[in-house]
């Protein structure tokens, strides 16, 4: 009943004092995810009953979401967002890895100035650089096409990566690489063969973080991209807000749809996600 | 012979950048794995902060042609009210969340450290949930809840017997900035739980033993095993807190706007009022000086984290 | 710190995969530059490639009609494509795209200017319509419709939906209080709202969406005008060809203080705004909502069907007694051409079918709109609309397309939070703002 005890350490039987944070953790969970169980109960009302109908409706429909499925496209821009999300992520993988790995572990000219240049990007807020953003897109001739939309994601969303990946690799032990240099293995092929096998959970939580990011991007996609029928999921759930803002089981019911994919994927994925911070977290 | 002159420049070259011969693959190698991350940052990063950094000095509004402005728009932040309302809610706000969301998840994740086998899994996801839905829907969404006549939180009040705590939550002036943190507090609450809950996990059990042993209790044993320990991953998080804090724009821009009347308005939302929201004509020279006073905010809080790293010695 | 013999000597494999690296990189970023046309309508094609014609803007109202209107048009000018772009949120996602369009030289062939009408027109990137679509074209305008996006001679946006301002209102709780007919002066208001109140609990009477500049413009503009009698005095006070201290100005604000101190308007109206308005209407929890003619088609889809069978409409209340009864209005939704464009004819070509007498009177009548032509007016058949519409002839300007937009915007929410109470005050900080900035020619 220590805080801070390893959790396989003592399995405690029912003391009042365990029930007690129980029940404080679960009203904590119910209070956090009641906006959502609200949410998806409105989606399921029959329009007049949404302002003074019981919590949980008497009667369930499910007309909202055909609606919102057909109003949104949402096939289209769901598979949008996918190949967005996809091929930006295989790039901040690899760039994170990479640079991540070399801050770690390595000694080379300039490296801090390197590192605190990219990190600069934590320090500036995404509006301000749409215009810019857009001017620069357009002068490489990739305005309203999915590439430059994701070239700039791999651009803006690699230094926190990379943040994390050094921390990550920071981890590990030196030994592996000093063994491995003894073999005569260059410095390409200790990272490829010997630290990046290792480094799996470290490459989950970034996947996963910036998985959410990218997903949930909505100021640089609403800007670069300009042909609806390329745009990702965000700038038309956003629409959607603006068109059904006084039409709640319509909104409701996008905003669910909206939601589910990335539930989805986190909770598959959030065994790995803690799995990585755990390894990440600690550095000596 | 050709290839031989080269080989002497490039060997030339690498000895001027990299010093002796020792080490020096260790070097190349470094240079070449970070280039291509520093390429995209200068190009898809550095060259429009850049242009930030620049248009300060300018007055532009998008539609016209760019003038010199030189210091005008950094003397207007002088007399203007609303920047400094604007400053001195987002060092309040941050200086909020950042006290709040370094202690409570840490206590909340200590207590999930308890261990709670698959319920601890399940209530985790459950908290991290407000992490996953992107602003636009967080917005959308507490807007309807909070919603003065309608929302679903001012009718549960009615309904549990209070409705003297039904208030205009975002309408307010004397309670917009409650409510803002409350939903930020439930948005952000959920990723520092599972960090902390994370480092708890990493941390080794045989430390708080020997403290049990020494009749440490509960309490003891948190201040004085379980913090030190931690403070790594209490010092990340105290520095991603500032940060976001700092640029903090997506959750009162969608809730409030800023309003009413400037009441929750943050450097970071004013910064987009004056360049894509102005009533008159955008101002992007002023929203870009705003953006500048937002960076040096975040480089002197990463200064401090640095300052508190070296100090803590680690 | 680890120096091992073997690792002096640079492999040629490594040196390659510098090389490769940073060359890759290079290519991905950069390489693709010069190919690729991305953006639409760069350039007019010849021969197969039809023109392509950006269409932007904000008004979902007409979100069911426009792709069937760019169907037939397309189907009638085959070398000719429209894509339409619309997002409902203006300031979140319209204004960003359509600023970093105009930083980039690349605007959209035709668009809602928004209020930077007259910007976009003296710095050339919005065309003349008078010169490039003729007086013919114009001549069937309301010229209210119209004349905000006139400057010297030229015009550069023309209106969409012209808008006028009213009170819709449920006349059941009218008459459940006790008040009968409209009321024909504020104050009139001013105390039906005070009784509806008090008879109906928890009613918040008469709602005013407080929660911009914008809003409350369209309230205490009609007002000036009131006091003036000359529907030119707003639009000189955007030229400032009159003073902010000018009489009208602060009877206006006066008035207006007068209706916030006796209790016309909801409580907190600063942190009320118009959707949060429409949701107290539809729940039975207002009486009444000060707004324009752009939300009965949106009332119509969203409220229980009951109240859209009761509800009504009532002209903005005069100043003093037996004057006219200004209104709002002004087409404050309106299609700009890009100037520069080289498809701007073609943008030419869509604008005179989209304003076709029966296109355009088929879209303003089937997405229950107030259109901003005489012929199209005729043929509004909607008895909300066609009530509104009839207004016209008292209509006013509400918004500003100048550059004193910002201060009295700022000023007049100082002035409704309380921030600011003597209208005296509130008219020398808007003139004082006023005074300072550059209005060109």
């Amino acid at each position: 009943m220590t805080p801070g005890t390893h959790p396989r350490r003592r399995k405690s039987p029912f003391t009042p004092a365990r029930i007690a944070v129980f029940s404080l953790l679960l009203l904590l969970a119910l209070v956090t995810v009641y906006p959502f169980i609200w949410m998806v109960l409105t989606s399921l009302r029959p329009r007049n009953t949404i302002f003074n109908g019981p919590f949980i409706p008497e009667q369930f429909i499910l007309d909202a979401y055909p609606q919102a499925w057909q109003q949104t496209e949402f096939g289209l821009h769901f598979l949008n967002s996918v190949f967005i999300a996809a091929s930006a992520l295989a790039g901040i993988v690899a760039l994170s890895t990479i640079a991540g790995y070399a801050f770690a572990k390595l000694q080379f000219p300039y490296k801090r100035l390197i590192y605190v240049l990219l990190l600069s990007t934590m320090a500036m807020p995404a509006t301000s650089l749409v215009i810019p953003l857009y001017l620069q897109v357009k002068g490489l001739g990739l305005l309203n096409s999915h590439l430059g939309l994701i070239l700039v994601y791999v651009g803006s969303m690699s230094p926190f990566s990379i943040f994390l990946m050094r921390a990550f690799f920071e981890g590990l032990p030196n030994e592996l690489i000093e063994a491995a240099r003894i073999d005569g293995a260059s410095e390409w092929s200790i990272f490829a063969r010997v630290m990046l096998p290792l480094a799996r959970a470290g490459v989950g939580t970034v996947v996963i973080l910036q998985f959410l990011s990218i997903w949930n991007e909505f100021i640089y996609a609403n800007v670069l991209i300009q042909d609806p029928s390329k745009q990702p999921l965000q700038p038309v759930i956003f629409n959607l807000v603006g068109q059904f803002n006084t039409n709640w089981p319509s909104l409701t019911a996008a905003l669910t749809m909206a939601i589910i994919p990335v539930v989805i994927v986190y909770v598959r994925m959030q065994k790995q996600f803690v799995a990585g911070l755990t390894q990440g977290a600690i550095k000596g | 012979m050709n290839s031989v002159r080269q080989q002497t420049l490039s060997a030339r070259l690498t000895s001027f950048f990299l010093g002796k011969p020792l080490g020096r693959q260790e070097r190349l190698a470094g240079l070449a794995m970070t280039l291509p991350a520093l390429i995209f940052f200068i190009i898809f990063i550095g060259i429009p902060i850049f242009r930030t950094l620049l248009l300060g000095f300018q007055e532009w509004n998008a539609i016209g042609p760019i003038t010199w402005a030189g210091l005008g728009n950094y003397q207007r932040m002088v007399d203007d009210q609303v920047f400094h309302g604007a400053f001195f809610v987002t060092l309040l706000l941050t200086g909020a969340l950042t006290l709040c969301l370094t202690t409570v998840p840490l206590l909340i994740a200590v207590l999930f450290n308890m261990g709670w086998g698959v319920f601890g899994t399940i209530g985790r996801t459950m908290l991290f949930m407000p992490a996953v839905i992107s602003w636009v829907v967080t917005g959308a969404l507490w807007k309807l809840i909070l919603d003065p006549n309608l929302g679903s939180l001012n009718t549960l009040l009615a309904n549990i017997g209070l409705p003297m705590l039904q208030r205009n939550w975002l309408g307010d002036p004397n309670v917009v900035l409650w409510a803002i943190g409350t939903v930020a507090v439930w948005q952000q609450l959920g990723l520092y739980v599972i960090i902390y809950y994370a480092g708890l996990q990493g941390l080794d059990g045989t430390l708080h033993e020997a403290a049990a042993i020494d009749g440490a209790n509960a309490r003891q044993q948190l201040f004085h095993v379980t913090v030190p320990l931690l403070r790594p991953v209490i010092l990340m998080v105290v520095t991603l807190n500032l940060l976001n804090g700092i640029k903090l724009f997506d959750v009162i821009y969608v809730m409030t706007g800023g309003g009413p009347v400037n009441a929750s308005q943050v450097l970071g939302t004013y910064m987009y009022r004056v360049a894509f929201a102005n009533p008159g004509l955008p101002e992007f020279g002023y929203g870009s000086a705003l953006s500048t006073v937002i960076m040096i905010l975040c480089i002197l809080a990463v200064f401090f984290q640095i300052w508190m790293s070296r100090r803590s010695n680690i | 710190m680890n120096q091992q013999d073997e690792r002096n000597n640079l492999s040629r494999r490594d040196f390659l995969r510098v090389a490769g690296l940073s060359a890759g990189a290079a290519v991905l970023a950069s390489c693709v530059a010069p190919a690729a046309p991305a953006a639409p309508g760069a350039a007019p094609s010849a021969g197969g490639q039809p023109t392509t014609v950006r269409f932007w803007s904000w008004y979902t109202d007409q979100q069911d009609q426009f792709p069937k209107v760019i169907a037939d048009f397309e189907a009638l000018n085959p070398n000719i494509k429209v894509d339409l772009q619309l997002k409902s949120d203006v300031e979140g996602a319209y204004l960003p795209a359509l600023l970093a369009a105009a930083a980039g030289e690349d605007l959209p062939e035709i668009y809602a200017p928004h209020v930077h009408s007259i910007e976009f027109g003296r710095q050339g990137l919005a065309a003349d319509l008078l010169k490039d679509l003729g007086a013919d074209f114009m001549a069937d305008f309301f010229p209210s419709a119209n004349s905000m996006f006139l400057l010297n001679g030229a015009q550069y946006a023309v209106g969409w939906m012209a808008q006028t301002m009213g009170f819709f209102y449920d006349p059941d709780m009218f008459a459940a209080a006790g008040v009968d007919g409209e009321p024909e002066l504020w104050d009139d208001m001013t105390v039906a709202s005070n009784q509806i109140k008090q008879k109906i609990e928890g009613n918040l009477g008469v709602m005013q969406a407080a929660d911009n500049g914008y809003s409350v413009n369209d309230l205490w503009f009609p007002m000036i005008t009131g006091f003036s009698g000359d529907p030119d005095t707003v639009r000189q006070l955007d030229d400032h060809e009159a003073k902010w201290t000018d009489q009208p100005v602060v009877d206006a604000l006066t008035l207006y203080r007068k209706t916030l101190d006796e209790g016309l308007w909801q409580e907190n109206q600063t942190g009320i705004d118009q959707i949060a308005c429409l949701n107290a209407l539809y729940a039975g929890k207002g009486a009444a909502f000060y707004s324009g003619s752009w939300n009965p088609g949106r009332i119509y889809k969203d409220a229980p069907p009951d109240l859209v069978k009761r509800l009504k409409v009532m002209k903005t209340p005069a100043v003093t007694a037996g004057a006219r009864h200004w209104t709002g209005n002004s087409a404050g939704a309106a299609f700009s051409v890009a100037n520069r464009s080289p498809n701007k004819d073609a943008a030419l070509t869509f604008m005179q079918y989209l304003y076709s007498p029966d296109v355009y009177a088929w879209v303003m009548s089937d997405s229950v709109s107030l259109p901003a032509t005489k012929s199209a007016a005729e043929q509004v058949t909607d008895p909300i609309i066609k009530t509104m519409a009839s207004w016209l002839p008292d209509g006013c300007r509400h918004w500003l397309t100048g550059p004193a937009g910002q201060i009295v915007a700022d000023t007049i929410m100082e002035f409704t939070a309380g921030n600011i109470t003597d209208p005296q005050v509130a008219a020398e900080t808007m003139e004082a703002g006023a005074a300072k900035l550059n209005y060109g020619s």
